[in-house]
C-alpha cells in the first residue's frame, strides 16, 4: 500500500461513457498496468427496504418490480414467492409455468441487451445493431403478453393474472423459432471472430477458487466454470423441465460472454419445452392470510442470484425485509479480476460482469460533494 | 437453533466471540457468502449473515447491544465488505475488523437521512390509517384503539374523553356492554381478544378516581336558543340529550318513571350494574349537557308538549312489556314477569320472598338475570326450561356459564303447556325434539306426542322477550311489528320528531341504543341548521409508535375477568365483577397489535 503514493490514480466514473450507471472505480496504475482498485458505491440509495417495511405488503410487489427495470419480471416473482412461502399459498402448476416462461423471456430480452452493449463497447458496432434488432422480437412478444414492452407486470401473489391462450403460445413457439434463425446468424461472431478473442480472451481472470470466496454469482461464476445456478434448485416450472446449467471454464470476459450467448439458447429452449408442456388449471390461489415467520427466496435473474428475506409478524407489514441483487456480489469478483490488467481493457471487464448498479442500489441521487 | 426460517437448509445462532469460528467451518465446506441482514430489535441488533452451502442457504445469527462493535466477517470473507458497510450506514452500528472500511460514507446522501433506524420516539413517516376492525364492529363506533392505547399509558383522562366522543356513558358501558368489539380484535382467531371491556372499566374508574367523580369541566358549544324535548331517559334518550346539549341546544328530559337509566335500571341486575354508578354517570353527563330533567312525567300528549315551544322532539320510550307465556293457568297466582321481579329488586330495592323452588321459562339473559336474581333471594332451586337445545340459547356464553357457577339448574327440550294454580303451583312441560330449520336457522322443536310430566314450585318467572308499545298520543306511523317507522336519519313521519332505540328498532342493547341517540343528535342539529356531529374516520393525528418484534406481545395471555367466587357472590347483591389490577391492565391493552395503524 505504501507504493500507492507513487502511482498515478485514474478516476473511473461514475459518469463515463461505457459505464451505464454510477459506480466509481479508482485505478492505481503503474503506468498502463492497473495495481489496485478501490470501488466507490453508494450513489444510488433510494431506500427501497424501508418503504416496503412501511407499505401493505400487497402492494410491496408493485414496488419489487420497480427496483430493476431489466428484470422487473423476476424480482416481482421473487417477492411473491418469499409472500407465498409466508402465508403457505400454493401456487397453481399453471400459474408456476407461466411464470417460468415470463421469466425466460426477461432473461432473454435482458442477455440481447448486454450483449448488444458488448459488442459496442468493444467497437463492434455492426454486430451491435443486429442484436440489439432481434431484441426487439422479444420486446414485441413481451408488450403482446401484457401490453408494455419492458414492464409485463403479470405476476400476483398466489400465481399470475394473466393466462395464455392458444393464440397467443403459438405466436410465442412461431417468435423463438424466428429468434434462433437470427441469433444463428451472429452468435458464431461471439464464437469466432479475431477482433472478439482478441479483445476477451484471457482478459478479466477470475479463478475458479476466487469465483467461490469472492460470492460471484450468474454467468460470471459459469464463466468461471462452475455450474452454480439456482434454477437447478428446482423452484416455479423449473424442476420439471429439461436443462443443464451452461459453464465455460475459460475464467475469461470470452468465457463470462459465451456463457450468455448459449443462455439466450437455453432460454429459447426453456420456453419451447414449457409452452409445450404448459398443463391445465387456475392460475391463481386466493390468499387471506397474513405473512408470518421468516423466510427466504431465491431466484436466477440474468445476472445471476437474487435473494429475498422476509420476517412478517401476522400483520399487514413485513417487519424486516431484506433485497440483495445479483450485481452486488460481483463487484468483489470485477475488482479481482481488473487487477494486473492494462488500463485499455478496462471498459471490457467492467462490461463483462453485466453490471447493474441502480438495480444493486435503487436509483440516482447526486452525492454529497466531497 | 433459531426458529424455522422457511427456504433455508440450516440456522445457526452464535455469540458474537464465535462467530469467525463459525464463519471459518462454513468457509471450510466452501460456502458462498450472499449477503448480510440486520434486524433492528429494539434494544439490540441481529445480525444475520447468509452463505450458500451445496445449494442450500444456511444463516449465522448473532446479536449485540445496540451502540456496541459487531465482529466483522471481512478477516474471512472480505467480500462482505459492501454489504457491511452498507448496514453500517443504514443502521448506525459500528463494525469491528472491517477489511475495507468506507468509513460510513457510504451511503451519506446530502437530501435526506439514510437511516433504517426506527426513531425510538418522535413523529414517524405519514402512513395509512384504518378504522380497526374492533372500532368497525362496535356500533357505536367507539375509538377503541385510541382508548386502549391510552390506557396502557395511563392516560385515563383522555382515555374517557374518547370514549365520551362516540358513547357518552363508559362506566356503564365497563359492565354491561355485550362488546361485540371483542369479536372484531384480530387475536380472536387465537381465542384470546383484548379484554377491551375490563380496560373501560379502567380508564372510567381510573377516571373518577382522578376526578373526584365523573363531571366534567367542558365547554358546550354557543348556544343556538333552539329547544328540544327528549322523551325518555333510557341509554338512547340521555346520549341524545347529552350531544344535544354539547352542540347547544336547550334539552328537556321527560322521564315517565321515578329514577333515569330505562331499561338499565330495571332490568339489568345490581350485582352486575350498582344503580349509584349508574345513576352518578347519567346525571353527570346530563349536568354536562345543561339538560332539564323532569323525572315522573309521563308524555302521552306529543301535540300538547311541542306547543309548549319546542323545536323538535326525540322519542326513545324503550321497551317495557312482557310477552305472555300462552299457555293455560298463566293467570294464577305466583305467577310473575321477568320485568315484575326485576323492578322490584333493582328499582323499589324489594326483597320478594320467591320460595325454595322457582321454574324460569325462557332461554335469553333476562331469563338468566331472572334466574341470578332468585338465587340472590334465597330461592335454593333455581331451574331453567327452555323449549329448545342448549346451543341454541339467546343469552350470552359468559352469562350462561355465569348462571351454571351459581348452580342454576337447566331443563332443555321442555315447554310448558299447563300451569295448574295452587300452592305449590304445578306446571305440566312437554318434552320436545329438534325438528327442521325455521326462519332464524334454529331447529323448530316439534312436541313428542304423549309424553309429559309434572314440576311443583313456588314461583314461576315467565323471561320470554319483551316488546314496546308506543302511546298513540304521540301520533307517528307505527309499524306491525309496533315500533316506531323511521327513516335513515331517524326522522319520524312527523316533520322534527326523531325516534331511536328499543321504540324504533325492536328490542336491542345499549350502546346500539347510544348510538341512536347520538345519530339523533347528529340529524336533529342539522333538522334546526347546525351541521350536526362528525363521522368516525381513521385517526390521523395521533403518531403511533411501531412495535419492534411482536413475538413477545402474541406470548402474552389473554387477562382472566376477575369476578367474585360463585358461593361468595349469591349471597348479596353485591357488584361481582372486579376492577383490574394495573399492571394485569398495562399488560392487557400493551397486547394490542394496533391494526388501525395501516390497514
Amino acid at each position: 500500500m505504501s507504493d500507492k503514493q507513487n502511482l498515478t490514480v485514474i478516476p473511473f466514473g461514475p459518469q463515463h461513457p461505457v459505464l451505464p450507471e454510477p459506480i466509481q472505480l479508482q485505478f492505481y496504475v503503474d503506468e498502463e498496468r492497473i495495481v489496485d482498485v478501490l470501488p466507490n458505491i453508494g450513489y444510488v440509495h433510494r431506500g427501497i427496504e424501508r418503504a416496503i417495511e412501511l407499505n401493505d405488503y400487497r402492494r410491496n410487489l408493485y414496488l419489487c418490480e420497480r427496483i430493476c427495470g431489466i428484470c422487473n419480471i423476476i424480482h416481482g416473482q421473487t417477492y411473491a414467492g418469499l409472500i407465498e412461502k409466508m402465508t403457505g399459498t400454493e401456487v397453481p402448476i399453471r400459474a408456476k409455468y407461466l411464470r417460468t416462461i415470463w421469466a425466460e423471456v426477461a432473461r432473454l430480452q435482458s442477455h440481447l441487451l448486454c450483449l448488444g452493449l458488448y459488442a459496442d463497447c468493444i467497437g463492434f458496432e455492426s454486430l451491435f445493431m443486429k442484436v440489439w434488432r432481434d431484441r426487439e422480437i422479444v420486446l414485441e412478444l413481451t408488450e403482446a403478453t401484457n401490453g408494455h414492452r419492458i414492464h409485463m407486470g403479470t405476476t400476483a401473489i398466489g400465481g399470475v393474472i394473466k393466462d395464455m391462450d392458444a393464440k397467443l403460445r403459438d405466436r410465442y413457439l412461431a417468435d423463438m423459432d424466428r429468434l434462433e434463425k437470427e441469433v444463428n446468424d451472429w452468435s458464431h461472431v461471439f464464437y469466432k471472430d479475431a477482433a472478439f478473442k482478441e479483445r476477451t480472451v484471457g482478459k478479466g481472470i477470475l479463478p475458479k477458487a476466487d469465483a467461490i470466496h469472492l460470492g460471484a454469482v450468474g454467468p460470471v461464476i459459469r464463466g468461471s466454470g462452475i455450474p452454480n445456478d439456482v434454477r437447478t434448485t428446482g423452484y416455479e416450472a423449473y424442476g420439471e423441465l429439461d436443462f443443464k446449467p451452461v459453464t465455460h471454464d475459460g475464467c475469461d470476459s470470452y468465457s463470462r460472454t459465451l456463457v450468455k450467448v448459449d443462455e439466450v439458447y437455453q432460454s429459447i429452449g426453456l420456453i419451447r419445452q414449457a409452452i409445450k408442456q404448459l398443463p391445465e388449471g387456475p392460475i391463481i390461489e386466493k390468499n387471506d392470510r397474513f405473512p408470518d415467520g421468516v423466510a427466504i427466496h431465491r431466484s436466477e435473474q440474468p445476472r445471476g442470484e437474487v435473494f429475498y428475506y422476509g420476517k412478517g409478524n401476522g400483520t399487514i407489514h413485513l417487519e424486516r425485509c431484506r433485497i440483495r441483487t445479483p450485481t452486488i456480489p460481483n463487484i468483489p469478483p470485477l475488482l479481482r479480476m481488473l487487477v494486473g490488467h492494462d488500463v485499455a481493457d478496462i471498459p471490457t471487464i467492467v462490461h463483462s460482469i453485466d453490471p447493474c448498479i441502480s438495480c444493486t442500489e435503487r436509483i440516482t441521487q447526486v452525492k454529497e460533494a466531497a | 437453533m433459531q426458529a424455522t426460517v422457511i427456504g433455508s437448509a440450516n440456522e445457526y445462532t452464535v455469540q458474537m466471540g464465535g462467530l469467525l469460528e463459525k464463519v471459518r467451518e462454513l468457509k471450510q465446506r466452501g460456502a458462498r457468502f450472499i449477503t448480510t441482514t440486520l434486524r433492528d430489535l429494539g434494544e439490540e441488533v441481529e445480525v444475520i449473515h447468509h452463505f450458500e452451502v451445496d445449494g442450500g442457504v444456511e444463516n449465522i445469527h448473532v446479536k449485540a447491544p445496540k451502540g456496541e462493535p459487531i465482529q466483522s466477517i471481512t478477516p474471512e470473507y472480505p467480500v462482505a465488505f459492501i454489504a457491511e458497510n452498507e448496514a453500517r450506514d443504514l443502521f448506525q452500528a459500528e463494525f469491528k475488523d472491517l477489511a475495507l472500511d468506507l468509513g460510513g460514507k457510504m451511503l451519506k446522501i446530502a437530501t435526506s437521512p439514510s437511516t433504517l433506524l426506527k426513531p425510538a420516539e418522535g413523529p414517524q413517516p405519514p402512513i395509512m390509517r384504518k378504522l380497526g376492525r374492533c372500532r368497525e364492529e362496535c356500533p357505536a363506533m367507539v375509538n377503541i384503539p385510541r382508548y386502549v392505547r391510552e390506557v396502557e399509558a395511563g392516560k385515563y383522562e383522555a382515555a374517557y374523553n374518547t370514549i365520551t366522543d362516540r358513547a357518552p356513558i363508559p362506566a356503564i358501558l365497563s359492565r354491561v356492554c355485550f362488546a361485540p368489539c371483542q369479536e372484531g380484535c384480530r387475536q380472536v382467531f387465537e381465542a384470546k381478544p383484548i379484554q377491551i371491556r375490563l380496560l373501560k372499566r379502567v380508564a372510567a374508574d381510573g377516571f373518577k378516581e382522578l376526578n373526584g367523580g365523573l363531571v366534567r369541566d367542558i365547554q358546550r358549544r354557543p348556544l343556538t336558543g333552539k329547544r328540544v324535548a327528549v322523551i325518555g331517559g333510557g341509554p338512547a334518550g340521555v346520549s341524545a340529550a347529552y350531544y344535544l346539549g354539547m352542540l347547544g341546544h336547550g334539552v328537556t328530559l321527560y322521564e315517565r318513571s321515578g329514577t333515569l337509566g330505562g331499561a338499565m335500571a330495571w332490568g339489568i341486575p345490581k350485582y352486575r350494574l350498582p344503580k349509584d354508578i349508574m345513576v352518578e354517570e347519567l346525571e353527570a353527563r346530563l349536568t354536562e349537557a345543561g339538560a332539564d330533567v323532569r323525572l315522573n312525567t309521563e308524555v302521552t300528549d306529543l301535540d300538547g308538549l311541542m306547543e309548549e315551544g319546542y323545536d323538535s322532539a326525540f322519542i326513545a320510550t324503550g321497551a317495557d312489556k312482557c310477552n305472555d307465556l300462552r299457555c293455560k293457568g298463566e293467570e294464577s297466582e305466583g305467577v310473575i314477569t321477568f320485568i315484575d321481579l326485576l323492578t322490584a329488586v333493582n328499582v323499589r330495592n324489594e326483597t320478594p320472598d320467591l320460595g325454595r323452588r322457582v321454574a324460569i321459562i325462557g332461554g335469553g339473559n333476562s331469563a338468566m338475570d331472572a334466574a341470578r336474581t332468585a338465587r340472590r333471594l334465597g330461592a335454593e332451586e333455581v331451574t331453567v326450561y327452555y323449549r329448545r337445545m342448549e346451543e341454541e340459547m339467546p343469552a350470552s356464553l359468559h352469562e350462561l356459564s355465569g348462571a351454571i357457577e351459581e348452580d342454576v339448574n337447566f331443563d332443555f327440550l321442555s315447554s310448558q303447556i299447563i300451569i295448574h294454580p295452587g300452592k305449590p303451583l304445578t306446571i305440566e312441560f312437554q318434552p320436545m325434539v329438534p325438528g327442521e330449520p325455521d326462519q332464524s336457522g334454529r331447529r323448530r322443536p316439534v312436541p313428542m306426542e304423549g309424553l309429559s310430566h309434572r314440576v311443583e314450585v313456588d314461583t314461576i318467572v315467565s323471561a320470554i322477550g319483551y316488546y314496546s308499545v308506543v302511546p298513540p298520543g304521540l301520533k307517528v306511523e307505527v309499524s306491525r311489528q309496533g315500533t316506531i317507522v323511521i327513516d335513515d336519519d331517524l326522522k319520524t313521519s312527523r316533520e322534527g320528531v326523531y325516534a331511536g332505540g328499543d321504540i324504533a328498532y325492536g328490542t336491542s342493547n345499549v350502546i346500539s341504543a347510544l348510538r341512536d341517540g347520538r345519530r339523533a343528535a347528529s340529524s336533529i342539529d342539522r333538522y334546526l341548521g347546525g351541521e350536526g356531529l362528525d363521522e368516525p374516520e381513521p385517526d390521523m393525528s395521533e403518531f403511533v409508535a411501531r412495535q419492534a418484534d411482536l413475538d413477545e406481545i402474541r406470548a402474552r395471555s389473554q387477562a382472566p375477568i376477575p369476578e367474585m367466587e360463585a358461593d361468595e357472590r349469591v349471597k348479596s347483591f353485591a357488584e361481582l365483577e372486579l376492577l383490574l389490577e394495573k399492571s394485569e391492565a398495562d399488560c392487557e391493552a400493551g397486547r394490542c397489535w394496533r391494526c388501525d395503524w395501516n390497514e
